[in-house]
């Protein structure tokens, strides 16, 4: 009955099939959007969500170019990722906050973070807040809010997560990171905006989804960086399990 | 299967299925010609077919575990004996007693293990009748101390190999192979059977452990059929044994396909 053989493009070792991919260009060491990237740039979807795109960008580029002039250091630093702001100190951080206080941004900023460092505590973004902030009333609301805007960044390829990573890019462009050589589909960079409608929106953004992994190289992204355990173990203290079948009490 | 009278008809298929097994299996024994010199042959061949028999009733009189928990052990422990028989059937002699002599071994090993486990105190009355009986149980085939203990597989080969060359490779790709997922509870069952999904987002959508009830589904009972006939058929080709009792498994087919046409024809609306 079966005559054509199977994984013929496999190498063998042993008693193990590698696939090609592997095979030519050697183990892969990946880093998960879910379980790294996601609770990295989840701040960014906040404000963007808060403000829309064009005025979250602007309090986003705000944002990281007082950081960067807080916390200046002889490699380019960009405040792309959560665990990028612990490594500024008390004093730099200080810095930041007081700067946001004065350009006017720092209600605003806190305003979309309060759900974030409401539910997650010990969130490195916690020292914007010089008090605990607390939620008015229903915090079913902005939990079941909140769980939305998570649930909508697992599409990686959906527009407002695709826009949550092409503001993470533009921040390696705008501190200076990241330069592209022109013809790249990367230095097409403003197309971005009529994603996914043009053929070149796509482009740039598989050239944007390709380069976010670089805030999570060594050299950007603090390896030692706990923030995104925290916010998935925290997920249990302050949800429950949900169940298709399951009646809402 | 909600009627009661389709219970009713499944209870009365079982049952015939079962006479009528036994009957063919009865039938293939009195038909083959027996020759002691060779009892070895006629003994394997006829203990894998009455496994067969039994692993098939078996499944039959238990309509609770016709579910993707549990059938699957018992259909790749057929589809074991099945492959080990196709194998056996290529050259039944020498085959016959590698499967004998590999057994002993094992039974040896297991007495070996049991013995030593006792080793530092007297065994008591009930261990000792159980040691003796099954020491006085392999030697009665073959000395114990002329028993070799083979701990690879016993025919030498792998249980893929041994299906090659027996002709049924593609029954160990569909069938052997994906029941042993569940038989040894491998990731790709209990993923599968054992774990529900989380819908919280926040949850990173982990799966959580559950034991889920399963429905009952008969298709499972007509595999069991299915491969106790296949294993028929193979022994009925290699010694040219022609039954003339009713075919166990074509009188379930029948039975399944009524009963299904009649449930269509209820689900359907038909004319009465």
């Amino acid at each position: 009955m079966t005559t054509k053989k199977i994984l013929q493009d496999y190498k063998r070792q042993g008693k193990t099939f590698l696939p090609p991919f592997t095979h030519m260009l050697g183990p892969l060491h990946e880093i998960s959007w879910v379980k790294t990237m996601l609770p990295e740039l989840v701040w960014i979807a906040l404000i963007q969500e808060h403000y829309g795109h064009s005025k979250g960008v602007s309090l986003i580029t705000s944002l990281n170019r007082l950081a960067r002039k807080c916390a200046p250091s002889e490699k380019i630093r960009i405040f792309a990722t959560i665990s990028s702001f612990r490594e500024m100190t008390t004093d730099e951080q200080l810095c930041l906050q007081s700067g946001l206080a004065a350009s006017g941004e720092l209600f605003e900023i806190q305003k979309a973070f309060t759900p974030l460092i409401v539910f997650y505590p010990e969130c490195p973004l916690r020292f914007l807040f010089s008090a605990t902030p607390t939620l008015a009333d229903a915090n079913n609301k902005h939990l079941k809010s909140f769980k939305t805007l998570v649930a909508g960044l697992y599409d990686k390829a959906s527009r407002n997560t695709m826009m949550v990573q092409a503001t993470a890019v533009w921040l390696a462009f705008d501190s200076g990171g990241l330069k592209v050589f022109k013809g790249l589909a990367l230095a097409s960079f403003p197309e971005i905006e009529k994603y996914p409608n043009t053929k070149l929106s796509q482009e740039v953004a598989a050239s944007i989804r390709a380069s976010v992994q670089m805030f999570f190289t060594e050299h950007h992204y603090p390896v030692t960086s706990n923030w995104p355990r925290y916010f998935w173990n925290r997920g249990f203290e302050i949800d429950r399990c949900y169940f298709k079948d399951m009646v809402d009490e | 299967m909600s009627e009661e009278s389709d219970f009713r008809e499944v209870e009365q298929l079982i049952k015939s299925f079962i006479e009528e097994a036994r009957l063919e299996l009865r039938q293939r024994w009195e038909k083959w010609t027996i020759d002691l010199s060779q009892n070895e042959i006629h003994e394997v061949v006829g203990a894998l077919l009455a496994r067969q028999l039994t692993l098939a009733r078996q499944m039959a009189q238990c309509p609770p575990i016709w579910n993707g928990h549990i059938a699957p052990i018992i259909l790749r422990a057929m589809a074991d004996v099945f492959i080990s028989l196709a194998w056996v059937l290529k050259n039944p002699l020498d085959r016959s007693r590698k499967f004998v002599l590999y057994g002993l071994g094992q039974a040896v090993l297991q007495l070996e293990h049991r013995k030593s486990q006792i080793a530092d105190r007297e065994p008591t009355a009930e261990e000792k009748m159980l040691i003796e009986a099954s020491k006085a149980w392999i030697n009665s085939q073959r000395f114990s101390f002329l028993t070799e203990v083979n701990v690879g597989s016993w025919s030498g080969i792998t249980t893929r190999q041994m299906a090659e060359e027996a002709g049924c490779v593609d029954f160990y790709n569909y069938v052997y192979n994906p029941f042993s997922a569940c038989a040894h509870s491998m990731w790709h069952h209990v993923a599968r059977y054992n774990l529900r999904q989380c819908a919280n987002p926040l949850h990173q959508y982990h799966q959580v452990p559950e034991d889920p009830d399963l429905s009952i589904d008969p298709h499972n009972f007509y595999l069991a059929a299915k491969y106790l006939e296949k294993t028929f058929h193979a022994f009925d080709e290699t010694f040219s044994i022609k039954v003339d009792v009713p075919s166990a498994y074509d009188h379930l087919c029948e039975g399944l396909d009524r009963l299904s046409a009649r449930n269509t024809e209820q689900e359907t609306g038909g004319s009465d």
